[in-house]
């Protein structure tokens, strides 16, 4: 399961998800349509969902493109 | 990834809002863009309706609140408001003239996380800078300035708007940032509010437009924010913002709770609402006047080689010149450059302007 980064927001989109970066004001559009949903997580995080059954390879990937990018984390077990 | 899907798809809300919050201010810039569309607009948001603005904010997961006005630090509930805001993450950006930050203020400031200041210096001299902002301003920018960096606070830039004034002096403004430690932003001056009165006087002719756009691709550390995208180089496209972001990601609020689609389109023909009326998501979603914008199509731009990176410019300063949002930035370099044999004056500019 992944959160978003300390000093990260974001939110759903028509188009998908967009990130803001409270460091640099940068934002990130991520074209994922309904692939993916951001939910409160664990002491007051917000996590992303995969929301389509059978989509979780293509989840996947994105969501490793956005920890590559900085924009999540994954949650570690004992959090 | 990228902004171009803010053409395809309407944000369900904006990802910042700018906020005008208080008309008054103690100094009479001459080039204020909102000076003289405050005339006769006394009200502005009391700090209850201005939580409930922050909580609407909230909800809608706006992002990023840049504050402006007048000058924000003139009202007494500034910090509260600025406290609000940053208890719900809410990332802010304060516009200043710098004249009002002493090391009290400066103290405070610096203890705040999510806050981001701008401070507006016209000139690299008090000769330059205090023909625009009033005499005897430039020392006390300076001081504001000192007093935020001796305080240790992160986030500084000093905002220039680039004008004919001051143009000679933007490499020695760099460098007073560098100095201090602190980005240097560069604003396009455009014809808006009192700037309409100066704009003949104060506004860069072709030649430098060219200059300033070779500037910015020699000093890619200096941000330039808004719209300044009409001479962004090929080298600079992916620095910034590449479109007017007006109605698709950003609107302005104007003391009173007007909402327009920017701070720079604040004519009553964009008046979009008033969230003492209508709750923000409810005027981003269905007012007309954003409708219009984001229906908004520069043909004549979108065979060019650069609409990649500036899709038409600013929207305003083309209406302001042309009372058309249809026509291209006046003040695109493209045009220009196509034909080389054009004399670089402000008279060859304005044969542009009515030529498209």
């Amino acid at each position: 399961m992944y959160c978003l980064s300390p000093g990260i927001r974001a939110r759903e989109e028509g188009f998908g998800l967009l990130f803001y970066s409270s460091k640099d004001a940068r934002l990130t559009f991520v074209k994922s349509g309904r692939l993916l949903r951001i939910e409160p997580g664990p002491k007051g995080m917000r996590v992303l969902a995969v929301s389509c059954s059978g989509a979780e390879g293509r989840a996947d990937r994105v969501l490793a493109a956005l920890s590559k990018k900085g924009l999540i984390v994954e949650l570690r077990p004992d959090i | 990834m990228s902004y171009d899907l803010t053409y395809s798809h309407t944000l369900l809300a904006p990802v910042n809002v700018t906020w005008e919050i208080t008309s008054r201010c103690n100094l009479h810039c001459r080039h204020c863009l909102s000076a003289d569309l405050r005339k006769g607009c006394g009200r502005e948001l009391d700090f209850e309706e201005s939580r409930r603005f922050i909580d609407d904010l909230d909800r809608m997961e706006v992002f990023q609140v840049n504050f402006g006005g007048g000058e924000p630090f003139m009202r007494e509930d500034f910090l509260d408001i600025l406290d609000y805001a940053h208890a719900k993450k809410i990332t802010t950006c304060v516009s200043t003239n710098g004249t009002l930050v002493d090391e009290a203020l400066a103290a405070r400031l610096a203890r705040m996380d999510y806050l981001y200041i701008q401070v507006s210096l016209d000139g690299a001299t008090a000769d330059t800078n205090d023909i625009v902002r009033g005499e005897g301003t430039f020392e006390r920018i300076i001081a504001g300035i000192e007093a935020l960096k001796g305080h240790g606070f992160p986030h500084l830039s000093i905002n220039t708007v680039v004008m004919g004034t001051n143009f000679r002096e933007i490499f020695r403004i760099h460098e007073l940032g560098t100095r201090y430690g602190v980005k240097t932003r560069l604003s396009r001056f455009r014809p808006s509010g009192n700037a309409r009165k100066v704009w003949e006087e104060y506004r860069l002719d072709r030649g430098q437009l060219e200059e300033l756009s070779r500037f910015l691709s020699a000093h890619r550390d200096v941000l330039t924010g808004d719209s300044f995208f009409s001479i962004t180089a090929e080298d600079r496209s992916g620095l910034g913002l590449n479109m007017c972001g007006a109605a698709k990601m950003t609107c302005s609020v104007a003391p009173d709770g007007t909402v327009y689609p920017c701070a720079f389109l604040q004519d009553p023909g964009f008046r979009a609402g008033n969230i003492t009326v209508e709750s923000l998501g409810s005027i981003w979603q269905s007012a007309e006047a954003f409708e219009a914008l984001r229906r908004v199509r520069i043909a004549s731009c979108e065979g060019c080689g650069r609409f990649s990176i500036c899709h038409g410019g600013c929207p305003a300063v083309a209406y302001f010149l042309t009372r058309s949002m249809k026509s291209p930035d006046p003040e695109c370099l493209a045009p220009f450059r196509r034909d080389a044999s054009a004399s670089y004056s402000k008279d060859g500019a304005q044969d542009h302007v009515r030529t498209v």
